[in-house]
């Protein structure tokens, strides 16, 4: 893997990690800041404590804000921050 | 390879029934319980509510963990639990710490060696509470405990753990031990329990990047690296250690650890370098373990704040020294059975 390759890698994660993270804090009014969410942080439970609720809420947010449809074959995306985003970079390379 | 090939099946097809009776228990009372707990530890002790238990850490001033614990509130007082590999640590940092604020009114007994504890994990785990207790166990949701009757023996139940199972801890008086573990036994059989070291916990925990207290912190690890942000409030006044994460948050430069799942069948070399390129180093593993369920030989590292990223190909050091493929990636690395059975219940 080439250095350019490796940065564009690199800072295309961190682009979604950092919508993802603004959605989680401003949809599910979450007291952390942007910074203080790691990337393998639980989504439910142990970490940020989602909800199954906050699960249907999280799918529909992600497909609004990322295009990508999380259905019921997918749900083990949802296991943390960083396997969502897997999924979101997944998605969009085979929309592309 | 684990040594406990058939204790991990066990574990994540069935149960497995552990002794951790040498675990770290204290009991927290007085006026000011909450509030020196509130300062000993980085999360948010004062919002736990009755049956509810918060996992957090406690730091040094300079940030680094010296333990990660749970802490139980109960009616009357709170409970901290912890593993045993920080076990003398923790107690000194207590015991330091209450000196450190003789003016507060809080009492701290250690009950480890009065109390017995047995953990239950296993998508199956839940069965052998609800023969031994009664189906109001079903109940019990994670992270909350309550009392309950196991014929005329009180016991503590705790949901709490790091394997991504179901996991039931069972806490009672020591003099009860051989009489509760038969009964569990029993219980379990049909279901194929068997009691095993707590050895198949390194690959079980690392294969959710729970972190191990016994692999992988050092005495500089702060929560930060570790990734445990979520286990810090750092909007709460002050607790020990909270200047400094401050500080180590806004220069955004530490070591972070990330999973790293090896191409090879040759297995990793623990404290070996992580290379990417093929030429730069850009990090150590940490610990390594053999997945069976993955059957890839997998790794914490703490790799350079840039690179500290999933998705990346990388290279490791062998056994051999040679250098062979691998990529960072995500955790939890699966999803288990108990996640597949919780989101149908």
């Amino acid at each position: 893997m080439e250095s350019l390759e490796i940065e564009k890698k690199i800072a295309r994660r961190k682009d979604i990690l950092e919508r993802l993270y603004k959605l989680l804090i401003e949809k599910f009014a979450l007291t952390t800041e942007l910074d203080e969410i790691s990337e393998d942080t639980p989504l439910f439970g142990l970490g940020l404590g989602l909800d199954s609720i906050d699960a249907l809420t999280l799918v529909f947010r992600v497909e609004q804000e990322f295009g990508v449809a999380i259905t019921d074959e997918n749900t083990d995306a949802l296991r943390s921050v960083n396997t969502l985003v897997d999924f979101i970079i997944k998605k969009e390379n085979e929309n592309a | 390879m684990p040594n406990t090939l058939i204790e991990y099946e066990l574990a994540r097809n069935n149960i497995v029934l552990i002794d951790f009776s040498d675990m770290v228990n204290m009991i927290i009372r007085g006026d000011a319980a909450a509030d020196f707990l509130n300062i000993v530890c980085t999360g948010d002790v004062g919002g736990l509510s009755d049956g509810h238990i918060l996992n957090t850490a406690l730091c040094h001033d300079n940030g680094a963990i010296v333990a990660i614990v749970w802490i139980l509130k109960d009616e009357n007082c709170f409970h901290l639990h912890s593993d045993s590999a920080k076990k003398s640590e923790l107690l000194g940092w207590i015991d330091y710490c209450l000196d450190r604020h003789k003016e507060m009114r809080v009492s701290v007994e250690n009950v480890a060696s009065i109390m017995a504890c047995f953990s239950l994990i296993g998508p199956k785990a839940i069965e052998v509470p609800i023969t031994l207790i009664d189906e109001d166990i079903i109940g019990l949701q994670y992270l909350a405990f309550n009392h309950y009757f196991f014929g005329n023996i009180e016991c503590q139940i705790c949901r709490y753990g790091y394997t991504g199972e179901y996991e039931y801890r069972i806490i009672f008086p020591n003099e009860f031990k051989d009489e509760v573990k038969r009964e569990i036994l029993d219980s379990g059989k049909e279901f194929n329990i068997q009691e095993c070291g707590k050895e198949v916990l390194d690959v079980l925990y690392l294969e959710m990047k729970s972190i191990n207290q016994n692999r992988d912190i050092r005495d500089d690890t702060t929560p930060l690296e570790a990734g445990l942000h979520w286990m810090l409030n750092l909007r709460k006044n002050g607790f020990i250690g909270k200047d400094a994460l401050e500080i180590i948050k806004k220069e955004n430069t530490y070591n972070k650890l990330v999973m790293v799942i090896s191409e090879s069948a040759e297995g990793i070399k623990e404290f070996g370098k992580v290379m990417i390129m093929g030429k730069k180093e850009i990090g150590t593993i940490i610990h390594r373990e053999y997945s069976p369920m993955l059957e890839k030989y997998i790794a914490l590292a703490s790799l350079d704040h840039h690179y500290g990223y999933s998705g990346l190909d990388v290279f490791v050091e062998g056994l051999s020294g040679d250098l062979f493929p691998a990529k960072t990636a995500s955790a939890p690395l699966f999803a288990t059975q108990t996640g597949a059975i919780a989101r149908e219940r």
